[in-house]
């Protein structure tokens, strides 16, 4: 947890962190900043690739479909409310972090709780898309959808999108397993021992990420 | 234009859950520039890359008339219709 400090402090004459917070956060800014690098080489080599190529399919044509409504035209529909799902879960994960500074173990049991809920129903989307689209026929070197002009298109968007939603769904089951084992050990009273909740933090950082992970990948693949 | 919209837009929101949902903004300033600083490597990234899939893509139809008649060949719409396309491992 950051303390207030003084303007005039000499951070770097040492006897102090320069970076006024401990050790484990500060770890894990650093772990998503690499991460984030990670994620940014995916989407530019997509980039690159698309740049590259004559013809590349219609999301809005590719990504039309919600469950229980057939055949119905609704682009776009089921995966902003995927978004609006993984958005919800960042912010109950905010009420969380909140609850931990005041120490308050039922409401970050509460919020904790909500944010797994979250994360799972944006799971069980993702898995609803991805069969959806198998059914299509669309998979890792297979790809139905024509491009926008009606030429054959190859299968680098395929690939490119099982490998990248892939990996950030990979991302989010790490971040529900991360907040399920932080749900546990706020029940069992291993932070009130402790006398601080920092874990919810550093745990909110990494769900937070994802979540920012998101809003790039939904930029990439559904809006263009 | 509403692609500049749309990644204002995505740059926005970005903004917005680094700086209050993580709480970066409210880090002093040492971490922030730490964390910030490197990212700007991004701006170089994806100028370079998508500048050179670009250049790619014009050599190619520019050296291979093939390649280009072939991408341009339009196909029979109804391949496209749901659950009409092969399935994956059923060749």
């Amino acid at each position: 947890m950051a303390t207030a400090v003084p303007v005039e402090q000499k951070w770097w004459s040492g006897g102090r962190s320069p970076f006024n917070v401990e050790y484990g956060k500060l770890m894990m800014w650093y772990f998503l900043m690499s991460d984030a690098f990670t994620f940014g080489a995916f989407l530019i080599s997509y980039g690159t690739i698309r740049f590259s190529s004559n013809g590349w399919p219609d999301a809005n044509v590719v990504f039309s479909t919600f469950p229980f409504m057939g055949h119905m035209h609704l682009p776009l529909v089921f995966v902003s409310l995927m978004t609006f799902i993984l958005i919800m879960s960042s912010v109950t994960m905010v009420l969380a972090v909140t609850a931990g500074h005041n120490n308050d173990r039922v409401g970050v049991m509460k919020w904790m709780a909500w944010t797994i809920v979250g994360g799972i129903a944006f799971l069980s989307c993702q898995a609803w898309e991805w069969t959806h689209l198998y059914h299509e026929g669309a998979w890792w070197g297979s790809n139905p959808f024509l491009n926008y002009d009606g030429t054959k298109a190859s299968t680098n968007f395929t690939n490119f999108f099982f490998t990248i939603t892939g990996f950030h769904g990979f991302h989010v089951f790490s971040g529900v397993v991360i907040n399920i084992i932080m749900l546990i050990m706020a029940y069992t009273g291993v932070f009130d021992r402790r006398g601080h909740y920092n874990m919810i933090e550093k745990a909110g950082l990494y769900w937070h990420f994802v979540d920012l992970v998101w809003v790039f990948v939904f930029t990439c693949f559904y809006l263009f | 234009m509403f692609n500049i919209l749309y990644i204002f837009l995505t740059l926005i929101k970005a903004f917005y859950i680094v700086a209050e949902f993580m709480h970066l903004r409210h880090e002093i300033k040492n971490l922030i520039m730490t964390i910030v600083v490197p990212l700007f490597l991004f701006v170089w990234f994806v100028a370079a890359f998508l500048w050179d899939g670009n250049s790619y893509r014009q050599l190619r139809n520019n050296y291979d008339p093939y390649k280009k008649e072939q991408s341009q060949k339009k196909m029979e719409q109804h391949e496209a219709g749901p659950g009409e396309g092969k399935k994956p491992g059923h060749e």
